[in-house]
């Protein structure tokens, strides 16, 4: 039903034909299309809601119908471009007008232009080609909203104006008021305006409606006047759904920027550190990164799982508990660190505690608290055997068990001072016969699967 | 009546501009650019001109220069985008009048007009 446009012929117990308009897209196409059918209408435009049809009695004037709609619907697209092209086109064809055009507010600029017109060659104002100043007095009149006191909708008709400082008592003792009428009258002439209808929301002036004489020379009804009102209303509710959906647009880009900019400062923050942490042990050079690569070819195995998606934001995490998770090395001395020969027991527990000294280093900062919990667990082991918190299976958090393969393997495949570099494929035997009790089976499987695909070979 | 001619080349600014000082008890002249323009001048001899800067081919500044060779002393207003006020200060040390900017304040355009015809009536005297 999208962007086609159906014709229902007529059948029994319909009187007339029906066309219905379809909901959305390719709005020009559609605009093309209502013209068309206005020249030769034989039946009722009728709106297709989303969630049925909709019928309505013919309208007295065919044009306003189809208008409205057409225009409620542009207000909901937002497009008030589209909505005023659409509005001073069909004006100037069915409501046979000398001339129209559609003023809006320029607030760069701060004059109100011509945005779009239509009409009798000489009397059509060509888009663009004039201003109308905040001083003007077309605009003092609306802006201190003095129309209201001239007329009940604040519609200014040209004819009603020549005669109302005589007419009114009340407007008669305002000098000031009748002054100012005289300059807006001078300001029709000017544009050959019959009538002037400000486009308003929230008492914001944002353009102004001019309207020529009628082809046929008699004067506008109220109807349609009221119409013209109608119309200029939705224009400035169009206006003001594109302004805030603007602001808004802006304003999320905004934070998005800010946010960029914040985490990738935050990041290179960690990396700092992993760097301050990786050039005290000259032996795991290069560890904290590369395991967080290793960590992050692993984790886009396992990115669609629900313990993945658990995170706000997995991906972050890892990297950054991967980058962080040896920070508590700080509160190892260097002689334990640096020492060549294999660590006795005593030195063994003093470096087992790195994960519990990281933590606690991250855990007091706010952006780090999560970290933390990560950094905690990166030693603890499948079935319940780990450090620090024997902690078992689930229990042990998803990143961190990520994390735990990925800084096997390369504690496996880089020197270390007491341990031979040993060839991945080692590596990868001992992590696969360790799948259920040391490592997590899934995380595992990932891992074999990007070994496999030669994105931790290469790393290597 | 006193002879005005319009150059742009834009159709409905020239249609616009020509009812408008029509009304304004003008003989008006419409050429859509610089060399049609200088034709007209020979042939009509306007006293006024109201010139785009911006056209193709022979644009507005040049059209000025060939006029002012040419010795012809028609006053010239020039009409210019808003961002281009630079060239529109060269037009005037060129021998342009005035130079007004677009998108115009029409009461600006009308008063510009009717003082230098003003002016242009006074001197015939």
């Amino acid at each position: 039903m999208r962007g086609t446009v159906t014709e229902i012929p007529a059948c029994a117990g319909m009187t007339k034909k029906v066309y219905y308009m379809p909901y959305e897209d390719n709005w020009l196409k559609v605009q093309d299309w209502i013209v068309d059918k206005m020249r030769n209408c034989d039946g009722a435009l009728i709106p297709l809601e989303r969630d049925g049809w909709q019928e309505r009695q013919e309208p007295e004037l065919d044009y306003q119908y189809i208008l409205e709609n057409a225009s409620h619907t542009m207000i909901r697209f937002k497009k008030p471009e589209r909505l005023i092209r659409m509005i001073v086109r069909i004006i100037d064809e069915q409501v046979k007008v000398t001339h129209t055009a559609m003023l809006l507010y320029d607030g760069s600029n701060k004059f109100f232009n011509i945005i779009d017109s239509k009409g009798e060659e000489g009397l059509k104002i060509p888009i663009g080609f004039l201003r109308i100043t905040l001083d003007n007095p077309l605009v003092r009149m609306f802006k201190e909203r003095h129309n209201y006191r001239l007329s009940e909708n604040g519609v200014l008709e040209y004819k009603e104006l020549l005669d109302i400082g005589q007419k009114d008592e009340d407007i008669k003792k305002d000098k000031d008021l009748v002054n100012l009428i005289e300059l807006v009258v001078r300001q029709m002439e000017l544009l050959k305006a019959n009538v002037c209808i400000p486009i308003v929301y929230k008492k914001e002036l944002m353009g102004i409606f001019v309207l020529g004489k009628k082809l046929s020379n008699i004067k506008f009804t109220r109807q349609e006047i009221g119409f013209f009102k109608t119309l200029a209303n939705d224009v400035a509710m169009a206006l003001s759904n594109a302004h805030l959906i603007q602001n808004l647009q802006e304003k999320v880009m905004e934070v998005h920027r800010l946010y960029e900019r914040e985490h990738s400062l935050f990041v290179h923050t960690a990396i700092s550190l992993a760097a301050a942490i990786d050039a005290r042990d000259p032996y795991t050079h290069g560890h904290t990164e590369r395991v967080t690569r290793y960590a992050l070819a692993i984790s886009e195995e396992l990115e669609d799982l629900p313990e993945a998606e658990a995170y706000k934001n997995f991906k972050e995490t890892l990297h950054i508990a991967a980058l962080l998770h040896d920070v508590g090395k700080i509160g190892v001395t260097d002689s334990i660190l640096n020492k060549k020969k294999q660590l006795t027991k005593k030195e063994y527990e003093k470096v087992k505690e790195h994960s519990i000294t990281g933590a606690a280093i991250l855990y007091p900062i706010r952006e780090l608290g999560d970290i933390a919990k990560e950094v905690r667990a990166h030693h603890e082991r499948f079935d319940g055997m780990g450090y620090p918190d024997g902690l078992k299976g689930e229990e042990i958090p998803f990143v961190a068990r990520i994390i735990a393969v990925a800084d096997t393997f390369d504690a496996i495949t880089s020197d270390r001072p007491y341990r031979q570099k040993k060839m991945a494929e080692v590596a990868v035997q001992i992590i696969k016969d360790n799948s259920g009790t040391q490592f997590d089976p899934v995380i595992t499987s990932a891992f074999l699967l990007t070994y496999r695909k030669g994105k931790l070979i290469s790393a290597v | 009546m006193l002879k005005l001619l319009v150059v742009d080349d834009e159709a409905d600014i020239c249609d616009f501009v020509r009812k408008f000082f029509k009304e304004r008890h003008f003989n008006v002249f419409v050429a859509h650019n610089g060399e049609s323009a200088l034709s007209i001048l020979s042939k009509e001899r306007p006293k006024i001109l109201l010139l785009d800067i911006k056209m193709p081919g022979m644009n507005g500044m040049e059209t000025l220069k060939a006029i002012r060779e040419r010795g012809d002393d028609v006053k010239v207003i020039m009409i210019t985008a808003i961002n281009d006020t630079a060239t529109a200060q060269q037009a005037k040390k060129c021998g342009a009048e005035e130079y007004i900017t677009k998108p115009l304040i029409l009461e600006q355009l009308e008063k510009t007009v009717l003082t230098i015809a003003r002016q242009i009536k006074v001197k015939a005297r």
